[in-house]
């Protein structure tokens, strides 16, 4: 505890030294020198090194507050407070939230959620839906044009692709006594 | 009266940086990472680990660096800026590095502990390196938390460890040295236990709050008059913004590991004392018996040089050092001074145990 003392008091001393003894003295300096750069630099210089001293002090004072049991006692029991208040507040919001809210017929967040879920999974399977009669037209569009290439060979295929009225007439029945079917 | 305007100006930028970081939440959102410096591939996601794997160009040794990175902030910091990266730095050196990246945890992921972090996702980490190098053993280098995960790791799966390097350590937390440690002194158990109920997890703006509650002077006005001073200085407010966008970069920390954080280390301090346990399995740092580099920054002003130095005492290592470096905590992976001359140093030492 000596040494912070006595590295305070340096500090002190430091930033007396420097805001009431070296910067006036280079600002009465300069205030003769004119537009003297280095007379200039020299008040800068002052400035800044009492800048220092007085972070330095700063710092260590936070430290010594920080260092202070009752200061410490009363952060701890601060936290502490803060903590359950946070507590209370989140269950108070979740009684109000989860049972009088939906009471009075308005959404609670998982329901906002839930519905979020449900109209993203819709918007999924839209588009795996576009994208597959997407898909289906460029095949057709790829029948077309290879039918368009093999003319006749592809006839039979074009006609299995675009409908052009025919009906295949019902199947009969089989004939009793007639040949059966062989599987293959 | 440019200097309060500029001063006014940097000060409601870091502001907006803030708010804008608690609107993210902090580094919950890893694609709110800065463009990777030097390339890497995943080679293993699973856990709450991915695994990056950085080659060198002209790799000379076998063994591959595992650098084991703190969970309570993003690891870009170790490849920050080209010249200005711990990675850079190995890979010029020959060495292949892989690097832990922690994915930030959920509320699901409120019950993950040491053993989680220790026994699964590390161990998982350490073995994925073993099958893609072909190895038997790794060299460990952890930094700041990263370096508790390491020791830990090491005293309870020694054989898969070649060389162990730890950075920053916090080891002996029975240290008070720093004021900000009496303050955490008054938060006892039960607000900890508080926190988990309410969060889960300890939230990324509490892991803020504490290291800006650390030098809040500096936070709150410091480093913006340091911006104004340097600002004529090449690099400088480049590399002060990729600093600031680190410093809110933080990450929650699983409720369990928290609890066991808080309670078994920093308040019975018991790794110190030979007392813990993870997963009921002792931690014994007598099982360390590699080789054991303790880089100490000297002006380390998060995990206070004390805590740090007396590992080397602790293990069962015949070959065993502590490495004192002057610098800060950070100032360890990302001043020129550091890359210059302090990761040559760690290089070498890895070389040599080659």
């Amino acid at each position: 505890m000596s040494i912070k003392q006595s590295g305070m008091t340096e500090d002190l001393g430091k930033l007396f030294q420097a805001a009431w003894v070296d910067l006036p003295t280079a600002a009465v300096k300069r205030l003769f020198a004119g537009d003297d750069n280095a007379a200039q630099g020299a008040v800068s210089e002052a400035g800044w090194k009492a800048y220092d001293a007085w972070i330095r002090l700063a710092n260590d004072a936070s430290n010594r507050i920080y260092a202070n049991p009752t200061f410490g006692a009363m952060t701890g029991r601060g936290i502490q407070a803060g903590l359950q208040v946070t507590r209370v507040v989140d269950a108070v919001a979740s009684a109000i939230f989860g049972n009088l809210w939906p009471a009075i017929g308005l959404p609670t967040a998982t329901d906002v959620q839930a519905l979020r879920t449900d109209v993203k999974a819709l918007r999924e399977e839209l588009r795996t839906v576009r994208e597959r009669a997407v898909e289906e037209q460029s095949e057709d569009r790829d029948d077309h044009a290879y039918a368009a290439a093999h003319g006749a060979d592809s006839a039979g295929r074009d006609a299995a692709i675009i409908w052009n009225g025919y009906k295949p007439e019902p199947k009969r029945a089989a004939r009793k006594g007639g040949k059966k079917s062989v599987a293959l | 009266m440019s200097l309060f305007n500029d001063v006014a100006g940097y000060w409601f930028e870091g502001a907006v940086r803030t708010l804008d970081a608690i609107g993210r939440g902090f580094g919950s959102q890893v694609s709110a990472d800065p463009a990777p410096v030097t390339p890497y591939d995943v080679i293993y996601e699973g856990g709450k680990v991915s695994l990056r794997h950085y080659r060198a160009q002209n790799r000379i040794h076998a063994t591959p660096i595992v650098l084991v990175y703190a969970l309570i902030k993003r690891p870009f910091v170790m490849d920050l800026q080209p010249g200005k990266s711990v990675v850079e730095s190995l890979l010029k050196q020959g060495f292949d590095v892989y690097l832990t990246d922690w994915i930030p945890p959920t509320r699901e992921d409120a019950w993950r502990g040491f053993d989680a972090y220790v026994n699964q996702d590390l161990a998982n980490a350490v073995r994925a390196v073993q099958i893609e190098e072909n190895v038997e053993q790794v060299h460990l280098l952890g930094y700041c938390f990263g370096a508790l995960l390491s020791v830990l790791y090491t005293a309870l799966h020694p054989e898969n460890v070649k060389n162990l390097v730890t950075l920053a350590v916090p080891f002996d937390m029975g240290v008070r040295e720093l004021s900000i440690y009496h303050l955490m002194d008054q938060v006892d158990d039960s607000a900890v236990e508080l926190i988990t109920k309410i969060y889960g997890n300890c939230p990324a703006w509490m892991v803020n709050m504490g290291f800006t509650a650390m030098s809040p002077v500096h936070h709150a006005l410091d480093k913006y008059v340091g911006l104004y001073r340097n600002a004529e200085r090449d690099g400088y407010a480049e590399m002060f913004d990729l600093f600031e966008r680190w410093m809110s970069s933080d990450v929650p920390l699983a409720g369990q590991i928290f609890r066991e954080m808080t309670g078994d280390l920093f308040k019975r301090n018991l790794l110190a004392k030979g007392e813990m346990k993870i997963a009921d399995r002792p931690v014994d740092l007598r099982n360390i018996t590699c080789p054991l580099l303790n880089v100490v920054a000297d002006l380390d002003d998060v995990v206070h040089p004390n805590s740090s130095l007396p590992l080397p005492e602790k293990v069962g290592s015949a070959d065993r050092r502590n490495l004192t470096f002057p610098t800060g905590h950070i100032g360890a992976v990302v001043s020129a001074g550091a890359i210059k001359k302090l990761w040559p140093q760690v290089g070498g030492w890895l070389a040599d145990r080659e």
